[in-house]
């Protein structure tokens, strides 16, 4: 996980609302660190990292592109995507741009739904990053394990 | 009393010490005059040294399309350095080809003018100019799509090529604390020369759609830079493909509008690529130009209908319509505009039915 010495920077940076009109910290206090700590404190527990998650995003944005509209997927997940121009910058300043596009994700055994852009991909694969507390485009680690049904990867 | 008179020196001392700073900063960064040759003599200008060369050019009214505003995040505001002032910036690379790099192209918001400078802009540049609008008409078109229309009040008319885009700036609100500006394509004819129309589609927590959906009013004066582009009706080719989807559909409807009005002899089929019915537009506009012009036709298709569209037109993905209606490249082009996963679907199947990449038009972003 990256954590150089300009986190201050990046957070300040993510704080702005210079980079999206819903920021990354959302109505969050903690620092940057800390919230990157607590999402991991979350899943350790469950045997599951970061990369699971990420993996499971990616998984589900790859099905739901192509515009065909809804789709079912193994059976038990709706998902669907909202193709958007344009690329959004990381605001870890890593020169990664991710697509603007939207995947969403609804468990049909439980009627729950989850969403994400592109960058939050990256940010959960790179940086561990989920999103503050209140930031429209937090990954709710726990929430997302639920929803996507993501096992263990050992 | 002392207290206050502290407080007081202490403020004044403060003052003197930022002025200080300010001064070193300006001395030790003090470039002068630096002369910018722009296109071997076409343009000179003079300005201050010490900002950046997008900045330097945008106070001389020479606008390089830029969509992140110098942050190096957008890689448009690309020039041609004719001698090198230095290598390529870590945040330029991942903008820089290989071949760009050889010829001297740099992103002019991380080029620092320090000393005089030769550069190369494409002649269009020149043209490129900063307007204030009134925004004097919004229309819901669907869901999450709204037409903007803006009178021009300064310069009060725009020179154009139907396809090209603007830059709209927008305003600080709520919580967000900049500004920003982002590229949109044009949807009206550049006949029209004293207002441009714009369709927008709102991006979920998108600053500038967010603040254009929400915060934007009839009367409202709004600023944009433009025109942009070379999306705009190319030499050669009898019949034009046309393949949109979304808020794609801006750039076309003015290309098909210009070309009818012109009386080109051009054959076009318009592909308008949608999931559901909610979310098809200008439907009766172009089945009406259809009915009319006996060189126009209209293909909207819904990948994702359901039984409550009641719709009996085509069906399936964007990309199997079109092979289903495109037998051939023969004296054809095609002009595409939507999202990437679109356009890179569609010159895909395009490339299978016999098209050369250079007959295939797109925006590149
Ligand atoms: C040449 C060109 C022509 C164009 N023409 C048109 C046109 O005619 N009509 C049109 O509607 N658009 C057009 N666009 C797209 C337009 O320029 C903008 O990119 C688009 O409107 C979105 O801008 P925005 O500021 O609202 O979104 P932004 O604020 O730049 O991005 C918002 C998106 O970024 C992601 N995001 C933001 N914050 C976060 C976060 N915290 N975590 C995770 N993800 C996040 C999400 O996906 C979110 O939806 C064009 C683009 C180009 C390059
Ligand atoms: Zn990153």
């Amino acid at each position: 996980m990256k954590q150089g010495p300009e986190f201050k920077r990046i957070e300040d940076n993510m704080r702005s609302g210079q980079l999206a009109a819903h920021q990354f910290l959302g109505t969050d206090t903690r620092s940057l660190k800390d919230i990157i700590r607590h999402d991991q404190l979350v899943l350790e527990p469950l045997g599951i990292t970061n990369q699971d998650i990420a993996n499971r995003m990616r998984y589900f944005t790859e099905k739901a592109a192509g515009g065909l509209g809804l789709q079912v997927v193994d059976d038990v997940f709706e998902v669907e995507r909202e193709e958007h121009k344009g690329d959004i910058p990381c605001p870890f300043a890593d020169n990664v741009q991710a697509s603007k596009s939207i995947t969403r994700v609804k468990n049909l055994r439980t009627g729950r739904s989850v969403s994400w852009s592109d960058l939050n991909i990256h940010l959960v694969d790179e940086h561990g990053f989920f999103e503050g507390h209140g930031a429209p485009f937090r990954v709710d680690p726990a929430e997302f394990v639920e929803v996507l049904e993501i096992k263990a990867s050992k | 009393m002392t207290v206050l008179f502290t407080v007081l020196s202490l403020s004044i001392l403060a003052t003197v010490l930022a002025a200080i700073v300010v001064l070193a900063d300006y001395k030790l960064n003090d470039y002068g005059i630096c002369k910018i040759d722009i296109n071997n003599g076409a343009r000179s200008l003079e300005v201050n040294g010490g900002s950046s060369l997008l900045s330097s050019l945008a106070s001389q009214k020479i606008f390089i399309p830029s969509a992140c505003g110098g942050k190096a995040t957008c890689g448009l505001c690309k020039v041609t350095l004719v001698e090198s002032v230095g290598p390529v910036l870590p945040t330029e690379e991942p903008f820089i080809s290989e071949a760009e790099r050889e010829a001297g192209v740099r992103l002019s918001c991380q080029v620092k003018v320090k000393q005089d400078l030769k550069i190369r802009i494409p002649d269009e540049f020149f043209n490129i100019k900063q307007y204030r609008t009134r925004v004097s008409e919004i229309k819901q078109l669907t869901h999450d799509i709204k037409q903007f229309r803006f009178q021009l009040l300064e310069p009060t008319t725009i020179d154009f090529k139907a396809g090209q885009y603007v830059q709209i700036d927008s305003k600080p609100y709520g919580k967000v604390t900049e500004a920003v500006s982002r590229a949109y394509s044009i949807s009206s004819v550049p006949s029209e020369n004293n207002i441009i129309e714009l369709i927008i589609r709102l991006v979920p927590g998108g600053i500038c759609t967010t603040f254009l959906h929400e915060h934007v009013n009839e009367g409202d004066e709004i600023t944009f830079a433009g025109p942009f582009g070379d999306f705009y009706l190319h030499e050669g080719g009898d019949e034009l493909i046309f393949i949109a989807g979304g808020s794609g559909l801006a750039p076309i409807r003015s290309l098909v509008l210009d070309i009818l009005e012109k009386n080109l002899e051009k054959k076009m089929k318009f592909f308008f690529g949608a999931v559901r019915r909610r979310d098809l537009y200008y439907l009766d506009f172009f089945r009406e130009l259809e009915e009319k012009y006996d060189n126009f036709t209209y293909i909207p298709a819904l990948s994702g209908a359901t039984p409550e569209d009641e719709w009996d037109g085509e069906q399936g993905l964007i990309t199997d319509v079109v092979a289903r209606h495109v037998p051939d490249a023969e004296r054809r082009q095609a002009y595409l505009c939507g999202s990437p996963g679109m356009i890179n679907a569609c010159v895909q199947v395009l490339t299978k039915i016999g098209f050369s990449r250079d007959a295939i038009f797109f925006d590149e972003f």
